[in-house]
């Protein structure tokens, strides 16, 4: 009997399920993908939110409603000019008849775009800025129009935020506070904005796509002006939707599927890449405190004590220079000029008068030949979420040892396409099983941690920081006990590049400890620490050594580590650790830690 | 409790990082637009003056001949788009005409529909007919520049 009721209800599902794949079938994924539905409870539901993006009023749960709404709306009416892609959809299957020739704003659009391809835009870390880590991206709608790529449109994907800075920025951009909306632009504003005025290089990879999926495309963002997503910074943001974009533009496509928690815009870039035959060609476009960089580091001397003398005493004469050394320095100089401008450390006046006075000098000679600086494309570093396993010896005790770092990078890892000396190390933990005592623990839990080492050049002497928190097993000599203890640190310095490209840097830091389980329960202190790192390209070494001074006596400590990193492949590597910390209360702790690496 | 406030805080203030980028809701009319002026704190100044810094476009605004299109995108005939670009770039036009080469020369001889490389050297033979002093208007350059393209 049981059996005979199992089968029955067997057939009621399958039964169910079959009625249900009937009624959807006039429905396919090109559809779903284009009005962006996602499953939803056994239903769908429109990412979008506004009602202004659909026609039928029960069209964003309903995704078969709203196509027989939307074939009824385009047969007669001007609807169909606000979902141009859509109707396209919909005429390619004989569904409506017609064009899109009467819709004015449409065709005016058109004009003014002259569309012919589709590029992403990846826009790198802003110097120096820990919120623009993890980069940006944007779409390019290039241009068919004469001249260059200035004119062609930029749309971006932000949060309407408004005024809103800070702490109730961040809370509501984490927790959906902020509704996400698409602008468009002329592609020389987005330019300005992150070449110029925030100084990050800009990265173009052009897209292959078929002339019906360009078409498709612009016609999509076209409709997605109007629509209003709820902005998540970390899992329904810029990149997130650019991988929306590209499924509703090619169905088969399956991006955003891997992307279920959070999404990093350089990851995103990366799935792009991997992508068969999707990037075309890529094209790097350095911002202009990189092109000041390149060009005084291509100087001469004799170049660069009058590249001084014209920033430094406003004397443009350079007589000593040929004619094409002289346009170099000019360049460089009206360059320089721009940016102490732009970063407010220049007043108007002067500012005026040194441009000018540079560039009518170097009007008078003729065309120079200035170096381009040769970017890494970031589409080839590694992977940003990393699972090692290592095995060591701490305090005279054996541990195998699992590491688990959703994002970011390390010093120690490869720095190919990534800025060179950063670290951001997001959420990691470590968990520790030791041998002797049989026990599992987890060693330490690091929701964030970012050192950014920035070596000064010929002009600019930029600052070194890092910022960090993390909760860590300690030891307590005194009462020979383990416990956990809540860190947080803050600090800046300065970076040298020495011979040899070997960075040396020096940071002075502030630091406090609270835990029930230290002694006096907190303590506080300042602590510097010097460093050494050298990047060989497969080989990493890092050495460094910090002294703590806190307000008692458990809290006092010197700590030194050294790391040597080998790259096996971009994603794999290899790594050895000492490190020694103590101090005269006993405390006194040293690990020994071989390390292999994956990210992926 | 406390605590994990805080920490939401930092990580959040970190996290959203780079996805993070407020929508200007001022309208796309170029970074110069007037509509950052009279703002205080660095972010608005530093904006306002790439483009209007050294320049003044104040005459194209109020003749009303301002190529900034209220939809924020490149529109219009010629001498609109001139205008519209030049006000938008006249910093490193500047350079570029001085140097007698480079991409916005490139993109002006576009729009102009004349060859790229005989506009840089005429551009940069009459620099100091286009900007014959450290505060000249966008609309002036953008008719010298106009009336150089023609001859």
């Amino acid at each position: 009997m049981r059996k005979i009721l199992f089968v029955f209800e067997l057939f009621l599902i399958i039964g169910g399920w079959c009625a249900a794949a009937e009624a959807e079938a006039a429905v396919d994924l090109a559809w779903l993908k284009l009005l962006h539905y996602q499953q939803h409870f056994g239903g769908y539901q429109g990412l979008v939110e506004n009602q202004e993006f659909y026609i039928s009023p029960v069209g964003r749960n309903n995704p078969e409603e709203e196509m027989k709404a939307e074939i009824v709306a385009f047969g007669t009416g001007k609807e169909k000019c606000r979902f141009p892609a859509r109707f396209n959809y919909l005429r390619a299957q004989g569904k409506v008849q017609g064009d899109l020739l009467e819709c004015e704003e449409y065709q005016q659009f058109m004009r003014d775009v002259q569309p012919n391809g589709i590029t992403v835009l990846f826009t790198n870390a802003y110097m120096s800025n820990p919120a623009s880590l993890f980069g940006h991206t944007l779409i390019r709608i290039d241009t068919a129009r004469k001249g260059t790529q200035m004119l062609a449109h930029g749309s971006n994907f932000g949060a309407n935020s408004g005024t809103e800075y800070g702490v109730m920025f961040a809370l509501k951009g984490l927790f959906g506070g902020y509704q996400g909306v698409y602008s468009v632009s002329p592609y020389w504003e987005i330019i300005n904005t992150y070449n110029n005025i925030e100084n990050r290089d800009i990265w173009e990879y052009n897209l292959n796509l078929t002339d019906e999926e360009k078409l498709k495309f612009v016609n999509h963002l076209y409709e997605m002006r109007q629509a209003k997503i709820r902005y998540y910074f970390l899992s329904k943001n810029c990149s997130y939707m650019i991988l929306e974009l590209l499924e509703a533009v090619r169905p088969t496509l399956n991006l955003t599927t891997q992307y279920p928690v959070w999404v990093i815009p350089l990851d995103t870039l990366k799935t792009i890449q991997n992508e068969p035959d999707l990037v075309k060609s890529e094209n790097y476009r350095p911002a202009r405190y990189t092109q000041i960089q390149a060009m005084i580091e291509a100087m001469t001397d004799e170049q660069y004590a009058a590249f001084l003398q014209m920033i430094k005493q406003h004397n443009f004469e350079a007589a000593e220079l040929s004619d094409a050394e002289k346009a170099v320095v000019y360049e460089a100089a009206y360059q320089y000029f721009q940016y102490e401008y732009t970063v407010g450390n220049m007043p108007l006046a002067e500012y005026r008068q040194s441009s000018f006075g540079v560039l009518r000098r170097r009007s008078a000679l003729p065309a120079g030949k200035n170096p381009k600086p040769k970017g890494e494309n970031p589409a080839l570093s590694h992977d940003s979420m990393q699972i090692s396993v290592s095995g060591g010896e701490y305090r005279q005790e054996s541990f195998e040892e699992l590491e688990i770092r959703p994002a970011y990078t390390a010093l120690t890892d490869s720095s190919l396409g990534l800025i060179k000396g950063a670290e951001i190390s997001v959420m990691s933990s470590r968990w520790r099983y030791y041998n002797q005592s049989r026990k599992l623990v987890l060693h330490s839990f690091t929701p964030i941690k970012i050192k950014s080492l920035v070596p000064a050049g010929r002009v600019f002497d930029p600052v070194s920081y890092t910022v960090g928190v993390e909760v860590k097993r300690d030891f307590n000599p005194q009462t020979a006990a383990e416990g956990y203890v809540g860190y947080g640190y803050g600090g800046v310095g300065k970076t040298a590049e020495l011979p040899f490209k070997i960075w040396l840097y020096g940071l002075l830091k502030l630091n406090g400890a609270y835990g029930g389980f230290v002694p006096g329960n907190q303590w506080g202190g300042v602590a510097p620490e010097v460093g050494i790192l050298k990047d060989f390209g497969r080989i990493r070494l890092h050495l460094n050594a910090e002294k703590t001074w806190a307000t008692r006596k458990f809290g006092d400590r010197f700590i030194y580590k050294a790391a040597v990193s080998c790259g096996i492949s971009e994603n794999l590597s290899l790594e050895a650790g000492y490190e020694k910390s103590r101090n005269k209360a006993g405390y006194n702790q040293e690990t020994w830690q071989v390390w292999l690496r994956q990210s992926f | 409790m406390k605590k994990l406030l805080m920490m939401t805080a930092v990580v959040s203030v970190v996290c959203l990082a780079g996805t993070a980028h407020a929508v200007d809701s001022t309208g796309g009319c170029g970074l110069g637009s007037m509509a950052w002026r009279g703002q205080s704190g660095v972010i608005p100044q530093s904006l306002a003056i790439t483009t209007n810094a050294w320049f003044s476009n104040t005459i194209g605004v109020t003749l009303g001949t301002s190529g900034c299109d209220p939809n924020g995108r490149v529109s219009g005939g010629t001498g609109r788009m001139t205008l519209a670009f030049l006000q938008d770039n006249m910093e490193q036009f500047a350079m570029d005409a001085a140097a007698g080469k480079g991409e916005t020369i490139e993109t002006l001889a576009g729009i102009l529909n004349v060859d790229s490389d005989a506009l840089g050297k005429e551009v940069q033979q009459n620099f100091a007919y286009i900007f014959p002093n450290d505060n000249v208007e966008a609309v002036d350059v953008a008719l010298k520049v106009m009336e150089i393209a023609k001859a």
